[in-house]
């Protein structure tokens, strides 16, 4: 088990590389390049922008810039100071960061009790009215954009009925009160996870139903079982590793819908902060994020590698 | 429904064809109706099955309504898309404004109609794209395998666990892709799991005997691949087509929402949202019909997926099993 896990951290290295080496060379292919920024400010002079040029190191060849930069971010945890505001980006994705995965956190577990819920229940009622109509139900939960259901629900929500507050994370100029808090959190949280939720009920659904097909559930269904015994102990416990690596698969698109939510709603996380730095090209921090994004969810997926092999002893021994 | 018959035409033609060609015609002849898996129904069968189910019948005649609507819009209203008319400005949904006018006075209708023209050609192209790049890549990589094949799906599995979506987002903000890159940009985020489906279907279809026999009467490789192997993936990549056309539209939205999609005045459903987001207490229903068109695509796209899944793959109806 151990040296499975040590392999599959050293999986992640390359993936890492591979997508910051690309988003090095994007940064550093657009017009401009990453001083863009600096050039475009008519105070700053053709001899200060060289000057800043040499000092950020943006004279010397590419490789050794992104061999320079990968050494400060594994090295010393650096990731630069912003090209926009000056701050080390270092510490602006940190302190933009526990708002993120407060979101996410809540968004994931949310999502993944009622997908779990829905998936028994329509396996329970199987081919009756109540299944086809989550079947309906999710396929029509897909379709929504993010966006348009941030939109809409602030629109009702907010503007309309007036109970919920429409952005940031707390009311500002009244003491912080956790109820506060947790009234702003609702509607980010409910709009991120009605995606996922669609998504995994569907396919915890349809791993149920095959795990139902099983000799096993047979055995339990002669001894005279309850159904929803059978379906929880007995069907959940063979599903459950399919449903953790496809929770698993979809990390990415928390991250995805992060950045969607996070503008609509002003939450002050980390996909916001990714946002306004693509509006204002600001390199450093856009290298920062991607980076932090991609070990998170490289990290999500080695725990799901894991989390299946204690689930399905099959895949431990297997290996 | 127009788009997914051509194809499960040719196929049938290629079946029914005079054979001109002995050896390879025997192969040829098997190919559509050989129990390899996927059986792609015959075209009659498929719209047969489309009458059986109601709501995909109802998805793919709105989804029509929707096309139509966004190709013949000028003629659907009096009005013009880009005039602006301060003294109707705002106004809510009437009869002459069906979805009323934004804050310029633009009737929203015609927008909406014109916006739907961007949006749906993005998401046809950009999935041609990934199917062009997904039918190469899968097929060469299940047919031929060896370290090519490896570093494909290598390549596809990588690209399917990372945050892909921020790297199209940066792509996106830093060149302002006009209407071909972007869809290229949205197509190479979608080939991967059209080259997973059709590698998997390749890989179990190439054990047929039919494919030993070409081999074995000296039929080119890649004549092998193209005319034995490859439509049998039809099935598949018709799915994988219909569900992808429905992810496009849905990640142009999402580009345009953040301001990164095509700029005006190219306004797509996503873009017409991003103007609305200002005017939510104004004037509402600038929010809501766009969003509901987007939504309304997606899913009838996704009800038409579900039910292509089904209707050409006979080895999935084998769930009567639980329900006793």
């Amino acid at each position: 088990m151990l040296k499975y896990v040590l392999k599959r951290i050293l999986a992640v290295v390359p993936l890492v590389l591979l997508v910051t080496a690309l988003c090095f060379a994007l940064m550093h292919v657009i017009p401009g390049g990453p001083e863009g920024v600096l050039a475009s400010n008519p105070k700053i002079k053709p001899d200060d922008l060289a000057r800043i040029r040499s000092n950020f190191g943006l004279d010397r060849p590419l490789v050794v810039q992104y061999g320079l930069w990968l050494e400060r971010v594994v090295f010393h945890g650096d990731f630069g100071l912003s090209y926009v505001t000056g701050e080390p980006v270092s510490e602006m994705i940190g302190k933009r960061l526990p708002a993120t995965l407060e979101l996410m956190g809540s968004a994931f577990l949310l999502s993944l009790l009622v997908a779990l819920a829905v998936g028994v229940v329509s396996v329970l009622k199987n081919n009756t009215a109540i299944d086809s109509l989550f079947t309906v139900g999710s396929l029509a939960v897909i379709s929504i954009p993010v966006f348009w259901l941030a939109l809409m629900s602030m629109m009702l929500f907010s503007v309309r009925l007036g109970v919920l507050p429409s952005a940031g994370m707390f009311t500002v100029g009244t003491p912080f009160s956790i109820v506060d808090h947790l009234r702003h959190l609702v509607l980010p949280t409910l709009v991120l996870s009605l995606v996922l939720v669609a998504s995994w009920s569907r396919y915890a659904r349809e791993t149920l139903l095959e795990a139902m097909s099983a000799d096993h559930i047979d055995v339990a269904r002669a001894k005279g079982l309850p159904g929803t015994i059978v379906v929880l102990r007995h069907a959940l416990r063979n599903a459950a590793g399919p449903i953790v690596t496809v929770v698993a698969m979809s990390i990415p698109i928390l991250f995805t819908g992060s950045v969607v939510v996070e503008t609509v709603f002003s939450w002050p996380g980390m996909g916001r902060l990714f946002y306004e730095g693509l509006l204002r090209h600001d390199y450093t921090r856009l290298m920062g994020i991607v980076f932090v994004s991609s070990i998170l969810v490289a990290l999500f997926n080695l725990l799901a590698d894991c989390l299946y092999g204690i689930l399905d002893p099959r895949i431990r021994y297997a290996r | 429904m127009g788009s997914s018959t051509p194809a499960l035409d040719t196929l049938d033609k290629k079946a029914s064809a005079p054979t001109r060609k002995p050896p390879a015609a025997s192969g040829r002849h098997v190919t559509p109706s050989a129990a390899a898996g996927v059986v792609p129904a015959g075209r009659k069968n498929l719209f047969c099955r489309l009458r059986e189910r109601p709501l995909a019948y109802a998805a793919a005649a709105l989804l029509g309504l929707v096309v139509c609507g966004a190709l013949l819009a000028p003629l659907l209203s009096p009005h013009s898309a880009d005039a602006i008319d301060i003294s109707n400005k705002g106004l809510p949904p009437s009869f002459s404004h069906p979805f009323g006018t934004d804050d310029m006075g633009r009737d929203l209708f015609l927008r909406v109609l014109y916006g739907g023209r961007i949006s749906i050609a993005v998401g046809v192209v950009a999935v041609a794209f990934s199917l062009v790049v997904g039918i190469v890549c899968g097929g060469a990589a299940g047919y031929f395998g060896g370290l090519g094949g490896a570093v494909v799906m290598r390549t596809a599995d990588l690209m399917m666990s990372i945050p892909v979506f921020l790297i199209v987002l940066l792509f996106a903000s830093l060149f302002t892709p006009g209407f071909f890159w972007l869809c290229v940009l949205i197509g190479s985020i979608q080939w991967m799991e059209v080259a997973r489906v059709v590698r998997s279907v390749v890989i179990s279809t190439k054990q047929n005997e039919f494919v030993l026999a070409a081999k074995a009467l000296g039929v080119p490789e890649l004549r092998i691949l193209w005319r034995h192997v490859l439509p049998h993936t039809t099935g598949v990549v018709f799915v994988t087509a219909t569900l992808g056309i429905a992810q496009a539209i849905m990640i142009e939205s999402t580009l345009s929402f953040l301001g990164f999609g095509l700029q005006p005045p190219a306004v797509s459903w996503g873009g017409l949202l991003r103007h609305a987001q200002g005017q939510l207490a104004v004037t509402p229903w600038t929010a809501v019909f766009p969003g509901l068109m987007i939504f309304l695509t997606v899913l009838c796209c996704y009800i038409l997926g579900d039910f292509l899944k089904s209707a050409l793959n006979p080895t999935r109806r084998s769930f009567h099993r639980i329900s006793r």
